[in-house]
């Protein structure tokens, strides 16, 4: 029952909504005069939440057989719950006659599934920024990318490049080829150290630039406020240009293959 | 200026006839009634289902496709060819049917005008927001980073889209080779000659907002039939739960405002209501172009999420009971219990792959 219980708080995040949801469905139940339709997909949602959601043997063959919760949650999603809360929401508004009324619920309902300060609301700052570009994503990716590109066509060089963690997955959705040693996650003990390195307050640039020439990456992006061991100069890449708040270097010979990490 | 202005109209040309006039027609096949005058129903009817036929029919080029080794322009000729090719079916079925394009026009009432404009605020809220605002998800790295590098690369599943080298076997990323929703939308990206991020994060957002709305007014349609105004208030219920979401990174809500784009998003928000209303038309009539629908959606619903592929069998095994329930027939049961069929075969497909008796 752990995991009906995981499920359950991952889902509804301890909001009101089951409750409204379990509500929702007796109502359908009780009620005297019911629509043909309403029953069928009131009729399915009820198999489901009895047969599959609150169903006992169901969770112990479960965590018999080490599912997770993040992946048996969307089990959820076929309790069909905004649609079943919508249509009783829309019986319960058709019940009611006086017009006064109505807005009391409707603003009732409102604060019911919205939470009372509205922090169930969408809108928020924590879901959204004003977009930069149409890609939606930050301009300085683009930029970074871009200069790349540009330079590894010009001075026919493969786009391969170590960049700090916080901008290589975001390169990735940007440009399809490029060829980095990690992405949204660092796997494998050579990423691993490159990635440490580039978080780090002082960057250790030896042991960067001779990762970098072991992976034969062409191009080294470090964040412009972090302070160098010292100069990659002395390491065999030259500094380009400082893009997007970022400093790009440039290996000083040319490798063709890379190797996988 | 002037090449700009012509490209941007070039775009909506293409984009209009991919998922404007391609679904409506395609759906016309299957959904035009004989000798009816066609109601606005009948439209986003023909519109949503044509839609999920589309996915259904990307989903079975692709498989071929994809363990034949061709390339992404490979995939998006045949599947292009083949939606074209339904389309234009669609379009003689509608004149031979004489379901000729008649909207039914009838004169509102004020109660019934004031719920349709407030219906109308809240989806227009939500295309402005989707539209003008940015949801940064750090699962993009994976969805986009495969549309991304499939576009430009212009090979399915060769490279990891998180480094961008070569990927040596298929179990890496199987779910999403399988369920390739984020190909998709390289395909999309590739006929509209666009970037894929250009694609998931502004075009398509309003679009599925568009799509959610039409499906659930179709449920409400299939519910309350003539009653507009419970339709209205359904609808608006609808949104208003979409906007309070917030609850939970998987509500509707979430899924829907924040990251549309995303394979689960297009089976959770869309596909699986629209499986919901092809049931009930299945319900209706037990007609066998209502049982090919309703296997169409199931395809539909494994091309955008491999969660279809695990939990789509939960839900017919729950209208399969419930048929048995209601009409205590076996043979109701059974053929409710067939739209399975296609989840049976990704499965297996799954399981030979992981096991390696099928091997790269």
């Amino acid at each position: 029952m752990v995991l009906l219980r995981k499920t359950y708080q991952l889902f509804f995040n301890n909001s009101i909504l089951g409750i409204v949801f379990v509500v929702s469905l007796l109502f359908f139940w009780i009620k005297s005069e019911k629509n043909r339709k309403e029953k069928e997909v009131v009729g399915i949602v009820t198999i489901i939440l009895f047969c599959i959601i609150w169903n006992p043997i169901f969770y112990t063959i479960m965590e018999k057989t080490g599912q997770s919760e993040y992946r048996w949650v969307r089990i959820y999603w076929l309790l069909f719950i905004n649609v079943i809360i919508g249509i009783a929401i829309t019986e319960l508004m058709t019940m009611i006659k006086s017009g006064k009324q109505k807005i009391m619920l409707g603003i009732f309902l409102l604060i019911l599934v919205g939470g009372a300060f509205g922090e169930n609301w969408m809108i928020n700052k924590n879901n959204y920024s004003s977009a930069e570009n149409l890609y939606k994503i930050p301009q300085n990716i683009i930029d970074i990318s871009d200069y790349i590109t540009e330079d590894a066509e010009k001075n026919m060089r493969n786009k391969s490049a170590i960049i700090p963690q916080e901008l290589s997955a975001y390169i990735k959705m940007y440009d399809g080829e490029i060829c980095l040693p990690y992405a949204r996650m660092v796997f494998g003990e050579e990423a691993v150290l490159i990635s440490e390195i580039l978080s780090s307050d002082v960057i250790d640039v030896g042991v960067l630039a001779d990762a970098a020439k072991r992976g034969q990456y062409q191009y080294i992006v470090v964040h412009e406020e972090k302070i160098l061991s010292e100069p990659f100069e002395n390491n065999g890449y030259v500094y380009l240009d400082s893009v997007g708040g970022y400093c790009i270097y440039r290996c000083k010979e040319e490798k063709s293959e890379q190797v996988k990490y | 200026m002037g090449t700009s202005l012509f490209k941007c109209f070039f775009i909506l040309v293409k984009l209009l006839i991919i998922w404007g006039i391609v679904p409506l027609f395609a759906g016309r096949v299957l959904v035009a009634e004989k000798n009816s005058r066609l109601q606005i129903e009948g439209w986003v009817k023909a519109y949503c289902i044509g839609w999920g036929i589309t996915l259904a029919l990307y989903e079975g080029v692709y498989l071929v496709c994809f363990f034949l080794h061709f390339k992404l322009n490979c995939l998006t000729g045949i599947w292009g060819i083949c939606c074209v090719l339904l389309a234009i079916w669609g379009v003689r079925h509608s004149f031979k049917n004489d379901t000729g394009i008649r909207i039914e026009k009838k004169e509102k009432e004020k109660k019934e005008r004031i719920l349709f404009g407030a219906f109308f605020l809240l989806v227009l809220l939500q295309i402005i927001l989707v539209t003008s605002a940015t949801h940064i998800d750090m699962d993009d790295a994976l969805y986009a980073g495969i549309a991304s590098s499939t576009y430009e690369m212009g090979t399915l599943f060769e490279y990891n889209p998180y480094t961008g080298y070569p990927l040596g076997e298929w179990v890496s990323f199987l779910d999403y080779e399988l369920s390739p929703a984020p190909i998709y939308w390289a395909t999309i990206a590739g006929i509209l000659k666009l970037h894929p991020l250009i694609v998931m994060h502004t075009i398509w957002p309003p679009v599925a907002i568009l799509i959610f709305n039409m499906i659930h007014f179709l449920i409400g349609k299939k519910i309350w039939g003539n009653e507009n105004n419970k339709i209205y208030v359904f609808l608006i219920a609808i949104n208003v739960l979409s906007l309070c979401g917030n609850y939970s990174s998987r509500s509707v809500g979430a899924f829907l405002l924040l990251r549309s784009w995303q394979g689960k998003a297009i089976w959770y928000t869309i596909m699986l209501p629209l499986f919901l209303y092809v049931y009930l038309l299945w319900r209706d009539t037990r007609g066998i172009r209502e049982w090919i629908l309703a296997v169409a959606m199931v395809i539909a619903s494994c091309m955008a999420s491999s969660s279809a592929v695990f939990l789509l069998p939960i839900m017919i095994a729950a209208c399969a009971l419930f048929d048995l329930l209601s009409t205590k027939s076996i043979s109701i049961t059974l053929r409710t219990g067939l739209f399975i069929i296609p989840n049976g075969v990704i499965l297996m497909i799954y399981y030979m792959i992981r096991t390696g008796i099928w091997c790269y």
